[in-house]
């Protein structure tokens, strides 16, 4: 695959939108829309903007906007009326890529899985995830592992 | 998931002619490649799509959406269809009723499989990132979040740096490539700066960006014209 390709694929055209956005100095991060079985069927990015996290879908190229050029939340953007709004300059836009049901981290990913941290966690700091940004631990496994290890070992020692 | 295809099958009358195989591995993947008529992939979406590009390697003609990242590589083995439900029924109808179809496809398919590798995706990275370091004039440049697999990733990168790849897996290297990581991204990190007018607000940024992306990587480049001649290390 080349590069245009590349930025075709939700995954790879959101990191790319991130990597950017971030060296730019822009508040972004990731956030996963699900399927009922908890599934990631789109990733999009959200973005910082007058105070409030706007949706940016960078597969399409695509701020989430309505007619009168507001930005869009994933909150607004529950409405279907919104999301067809915001969706219509894009012809064929998949309706599935609604917002009825998204995640900023993928816990899954985690090798802690078994532990069902996210049922957890969602007790005991309910919008945990989207009080820090997870990302660079997330995104880069060995940065992970790394953490993990110096956390045991101050723990331990 | 299972349950509902289960359940969809009795209601479409199929359920005798429909087998639900469940992860097959190995020797009893292949030959299931192998005894399929046609591979159908039918994604939504899909980053590559191995499974496609495996059914080709042995000979068997596809079907894969326009979705999968594969596509464009084994067009000539079989179909690249719209992710519709009629477009599929007719790429199916016609390659289940046409066995020289089939036949031909299924050897197109197999030639396609083998030019399939690493090799390309990995240079034509390394090659965009060299490009790219050479007009940043000691700025530094933007990993731009291509995967082309971890591994292969870190190899672009270590070289780029001048550095070598650690292999994976053991605590030590664990912590070298985190360095790595770390260090590499701190290098890469203002590529946006060709992109990005300075100064911009947050949405004209994000415009930026889009437009960016819009054009495609070349647009960059020449966005940035003062060429940087020192700083990139030669190949290993």
């Amino acid at each position: 695959m080349n590069y245009k390709q590349l930025l075709s694929v939700c995954g790879t055209a959101t990191n790319a939108f991130l990597n950017l956005a971030r060296s730019s100095d822009l508040n972004v991060r990731r956030l996963l829309l699900l399927t009922p079985e908890r599934t990631t069927k789109h990733v999009v990015a959200e973005v910082l903007l007058d105070g409030k996290w706007a949706i940016v879908d960078p597969t399409y190229r695509l701020v989430m906007k309505d007619k009168q050029g507001h930005l869009l939340t994933r909150r607004d953007l529950q409405n279907p009326a919104m999301f067809a709004e915001a969706t219509s300059v894009i012809p064929n836009y998949p309706a599935v890529y609604n917002y009825t049901t998204f995640a900023h981290v993928r816990i899954a990913k985690l090798p802690l899985q078994g532990l069902h941290l996210r049922v957890a966690l969602d007790k005991v700091y309910p919008g945990w995830d989207e009080a820090v940004d997870w990302s660079l631990l997330l995104e880069r496994e060995s940065f992970f592992v790394l953490c993990l290890f110096i956390a045991g070992s101050v723990f331990f020692w | 998931m299972e349950a509902r295809l289960r359940k969809l099958t009795k209601e479409l009358r199929v359920a005798d002619r429909t087998i639900f195989s469940g992860a097959v591995f190995e020797d009893e993947k292949w030959a299931a490649y192998r005894d399929a008529d046609v591979f159908v992939l039918p994604s939504q979406n899909e980053n590559f799509g191995n499974t496609a590009a495996e059914a080709a390697a042995v000979g068997t003609p596809v079907i894969v959406t326009e979705n999968c990242g594969v596509a464009p590589l084994l067009a000539d083995g079989g179909r690249v269809i719209a992710h519709e439900e009629e477009a599929l029924r007719k790429a199916l109808g016609e390659l289940l009723q046409n066995e020289p179809m089939r036949e031909r496809l299924g050897r197109s398919a197999m030639a396609a499989a083998g030019t399939i590798g690493w090799e390309g995706p990995v240079q034509e990275a390394e090659a965009l990132y060299r490009k790219l370091a050479e007009n940043s004039k000691g700025k530094k440049i933007a990993l731009c979040g291509v995967s082309v697999g971890q591994r292969k990733t870190y190899c672009v990168q270590a070289r780029l740096e001048g550095g070598e790849c650690v292999p994976c897996g053991l605590p030590a290297g664990m912590v070298y490539s985190a360095g790595w990581e770390y260090s590499v991204r701190q290098y890469l990190n203002g590529f946006s700066d060709a992109i990005v007018p300075v100064p911009a607000t947050p949405e004209q940024k994000v415009d930026a960006i889009l437009n960016w992306m819009r054009s495609g990587p070349p647009r960059a480049v020449a966005a940035n014209p003062d060429a940087c001649r020192k700083g990139i290390p030669k190949r290993r």
